[in-house]
């Protein structure tokens, strides 16, 4: 038998950061690009053990899982544990679309008290933590990048984007993170 | 297809997702690619047999979920291992271990258009564009008649697609093997008609085959397939090149290579 392949991420062996900011490369998760109508989301949110939210800007979140709203009908789920995300949404019995995009997407988190300066470098978004509390999620800009962005903790965020995208997003990130500092 | 989806079927309970950067792709291309890749998959028998050109399966390559595909751009046995990206560059060194010791070689994309140009492979944009219909290309066997609907069969019916005289794919062959012709060059009958001459078509793709020890090259030309063998002329700022109208099969016409 052959030798098993080794796994080796788009962001393998960056790192950076600043006094006030920690860069770091998010571990191996699985991930659902989830597309569905309303009249799924219940079923969607059980089998899943989260809630599929409805409202924008939301996510439903337990443990190291969360379903971040991208949009009216779509959503993007995560597992940090690397559960199997695709098998507990088939079970659900409601029409959706799944699709892995485990590897599609990567994933940086930026924590610290410089970690909102670090990300304004690249995004003209408000995150300001009573506009965008935690659990807050939004697809929006990293400079000239596609991003999801989801604020974890009050200083903690992780910053996606598709893996094309890492050097470019890991590197407009460690020079916000320096101006961070200042 | 968002836009077809969105203008033309917004009844169809369907969504489109990317995944093109989910996967990674390796094409293994050659008489010895089912050898190559052979120790890495598991899952599917790849003999020519059980899995002849244009097969797909779901199966593991070294231990992860893999889709094979038994394609070729090149007129050869082939192969294009997908395995989720992450997986990429450790499977593209196993295979290379494998391919190394067997005389293989890393090729570029280059080489893969004179490989697919050699075949008559066309690609999509470079010898076509939004005119070229695929009756056109040559491509007419891949037009149902059957079907009463599908995207684009009402244009296809329509008096300016259907009359004659169109531009049609074509290959052409330089009287001198060793002028390669310019990509874009303007072709016309007579090359002593006074300005402004009657154009009738232009030079898609062009090549030197090492295959062939000769220059080959694609050309939309009006009425080009009923010029077979006939002499036209590609008028250039210093000399004027006369070349053959042929088929767009240039090497291993009777394909069985890609059978192996």
């Amino acid at each position: 038998m052959a030798d098993m392949a080794v796994r080796k991420s788009a962001l393998s062996g960056q790192h950076g950061g600043s006094a006030t900011v920690r860069l770091t490369p998010a571990s191996a998760a699985s991930r659902v690009a989830l597309r569905a109508p309303a009249e799924s989301l219940k079923a969607l949110s059980s089998a899943l053990g989260v809630t599929v939210p409805a409202s924008p800007k939301t996510s439903g979140r337990k443990g190291g899982r969360a379903a971040l709203w991208l949009g009216p009908d779509e959503w993007l789920v995560i597992d940090e544990s690397g559960a199997d995300l695709m098998g507990a949404l088939a079970k659900s019995g409601v029409l959706h679309s799944a699709t892995d995009v485990s590897h599609r997407n990567v994933a940086v988190i930026v924590s610290g008290p410089g970690a909102e300066a670090t990300i304004s470098a690249g995004c003209p978004q408000d995150l300001s933590l009573e506009v965008f509390p935690v659990g807050a999620c939004s697809r929006t800009l990293f400079g000239k990048a596609e991003i999801v962005l989801f604020r974890t903790e009050d200083d903690t965020f992780r910053v996606e984007c598709w893996r094309s995208f890492a050097d470019f997003v890991f590197g407009l990130l460690a020079e916000g993170a320096e101006d961070a500092a200042h | 297809m968002e836009d077809y989806l969105q203008t033309e079927f917004p009844h169809l309970k369907v969504w489109l997702t990317s995944v093109t950067e989910q996967w990674a792709v390796i094409a293994v291309q050659g008489p010895k690619a089912r050898e190559i890749i052979a120790p890495l998959v598991e899952g599917v028998d790849i003999s020519n047999e059980a899995f002849p050109h244009m097969s797909v399966a779901e199966c593991t390559v070294m231990g992860v979920p893999a889709r094979l595909f038994r394609v070729s751009f090149t007129g050869e046995v082939g192969f294009e291992i997908n395995v989720p990206a992450d997986y990429g560059q450790s499977v593209l060194e196993a295979v290379w271990a494998n391919a190394e010791p067997l005389g293989a070689c890393v090729y570029g994309t280059e080489t893969m258009h004179v490989l697919r140009a050699e075949k008559g492979y066309i690609i999509v944009g470079q010898d076509t564009d939004g005119t070229v219909t695929p009756h056109d290309a040559g491509l007419s066997w891949a037009v149902s008649k059957k079907k009463t609907d599908f995207v684009g069969i009402r244009g296809l019916k329509r008096p300016d697609l259907v009359k004659e005289g169109r531009k049609q794919l074509v290959g052409l062959l330089t009287k001198d093997p060793n002028l390669v012709l310019e990509e874009g060059a303007q072709i016309v009958a007579n090359p002593n008609e006074p300005k402004p001459m009657t154009m009738l078509g232009h030079v898609t793709s062009s090549y030197w085959s090492e295959n062939l020890g000769r220059s080959i090259a694609f050309a939309l030309v009006a009425d080009g397939r009923k010029r077979m063998g006939e002499t036209l002329y590609v008028p250039m700022p210093d000399k004027t090149i006369a070349v053959e109208v042929t088929d767009m099969v240039f090497f291993d016409k009777e394909g069985g290579r890609i059978n192996g």
